[in-house]
């Protein structure tokens, strides 16, 4: 290939790769990616598991206590806690069986993860957006716009699913946008943990990258409940599936004025690292 | 160049970035391995064989990533037509070489990735995208130190001695 002709090739690579990034949407191309996206996991996972051992071992992990998050609490405290909440969830086991058994045609409405099938996380995502390589396929049942949570509450959805792998895409992402409401836990008189919402309209909460999300809400007037650190924000989007409502999304860290008057900037964290999880829910079946 | 040297660093290099992704990062800056495969190819090989080179690691990167396909392929394309514009008159093997070729290389990515985050969204973080740039930067010297020490397993052909030919 001459010198001038290699030139011509090399233009012409460089116009695709400009229509591709700026011009075509990207759905166009997503199809393809999908086939092929996993092709690096012989590396890429090995090289995530030892990573992940290395970072449990020397990384370090804020432990939140939402119970007492100002003075940490004695043994005996948290075994008393135990005690009360294996109560409390004995009966509420009991209300929701009885509840299902009166509601067969909301037999669906169980727990989320009764819905859900664990996926490894091969590796994360190769550029500065906030996702997460899983080895699954579409063949597994996957596919694009999934829910997919944790332990640790939502994660995010399928952006693309295919025969070559499928990927996340984290709420943490600045593309994801949902809508959620806020409560806070206070304490029953007998001590148990009690939930009480703060908001009664759901707020728009977008990903901020870097593991952040954000959602600008106007300020409350003086007589009303402001939003503090510590409060949580729970889904309650009717673009996620029912089950999810009220699955906590993450907590809130920051709450400062913003630059439009009447406003205020919430910043939030998720309960865990989204981009460091080895495995996690994706709700497939129901 | 050695083409099966080049794919085994390219899928070790990309293994390598995703597989380390979230670990490895400090207050959200990450550092981009790929680019740094990019600057060790661009630096060393010939022309022809630099930029298409550069043009397929970026190519692979956007494969495992929720930026547009293209990005990077463009980003690297024109991150390796400005080092091999360099390559007669820097010292390939000089820790300050490798530093500085790193910095601009991901500074112009960056300036790619900001473009399009403008133009069709989702827009990152700027500051994020420099504090990646500083930390892939101070990175390149070792990586890239490491890296010529394989120069004989990629078999790159010398432009001085391709000119006396």
């Amino acid at each position: 290939m001459s010198y001038l002709r290699f030139n011509h090739v090399f233009v012409a690579l460089m116009a695709l790769s400009f229509l591709s990034a700026f011009i075509l949407k990207p759905s166009a191309t997503d199809r393809l990616r999908a086939q092929v996206q996993n092709i690096f996991a012989p590396i890429a996972w090995p090289v995530n598991g030892v990573a992940a051992r290395i970072d449990a071992r020397f990384g370090h992990h804020e432990v939140r206590d939402d119970g007492s998050p100002k003075v940490a609490r004695t043994s005996a405290d948290l075994i008393i806690e135990n005690q009360q909440l294996r109560a409390e969830l004995t009966s509420l086991k009991s209300q929701l069986d009885r509840l299902a058994q009166r509601e067969h045609e909301r037999e669906g409405l169980g727990k989320p993860r009764n819905f859900c099938t664990a996926f490894n996380v091969i590796a994360g995502d190769s550029g500065p957006r906030d996702s997460l390589l899983l080895s699954a396929t579409s063949l597994d049942g996957l596919q694009t716009g999934m829910a997919v949570i944790s332990t640790g509450g939502i994660v995010g959805k399928i952006s693309r699913a295919g025969v070559g792998g499928a990927s996340v895409l984290l709420i943490t992402d600045p593309q994801s946008k949902f809508t959620a409401k806020f409560i806070r836990f206070g304490k029953k008189s007998d001590g148990t943990p009690d939930p009480q919402p703060i908001s009664s309209e759901p707020s728009l909460v977008q990903g901020a990258g870097n593991g952040m999300l954000v959602s600008r809400i106007m300020k409350k007037s003086d007589s009303e409940l402001h939003l503090q650190a510590g409060d949580w924000a729970v889904l309650s989007d009717s673009d996620w599936r029912e089950e999810l409502d009220g699955y906590p999304t993450g907590y809130i860290f920051s709450v400062t004025p913003s630059k439009d008057p009447g406003f205020v900037d919430v910043k939030m964290k998720p309960f865990q690292n989204l981009k460091t999880l080895r495995e996690v829910m994706v709700m497939n079946k129901g | 160049m050695r083409w099966l040297t080049y794919f085994i660093l390219a899928y070790l290099a990309m293994g390598l970035q995703i597989g380390l992704s979230g670990h490895v990062t400090i207050g959200g800056a990450w550092p981009n391995l790929v680019l740094l495969a990019v600057i060790f190819i661009a630096i060393n090989a010939p022309h022809d064989a630099a930029l298409l080179g550069c043009f397929t690691l970026g190519a692979l990167q956007d494969l495992a990533t929720q930026q547009p396909l293209g990005i990077f392929a463009l980003s690297y394309g024109l991150v390796a037509m400005f080092t091999i514009s360099t390559q007669q008159i820097i010292y390939r093997g000089h820790p300050l070489t490798h530093f500085s070729l790193a910095l601009v290389g991901s500074l112009l990515t960056d300036v790619v990735i900001l473009l399009h985050g403008w133009l069709r969204g989702p827009r990152l973080s700027p500051m994020l995208l420099f504090y990646s740039a500083i930390y892939t930067a101070l990175l390149a010297p070792i990586v890239l130190g490491l890296l010529q020490l394989s120069r004989s397993a990629f078999a790159f052909e010398s432009p001085r001695r391709k000119m006396r030919i």
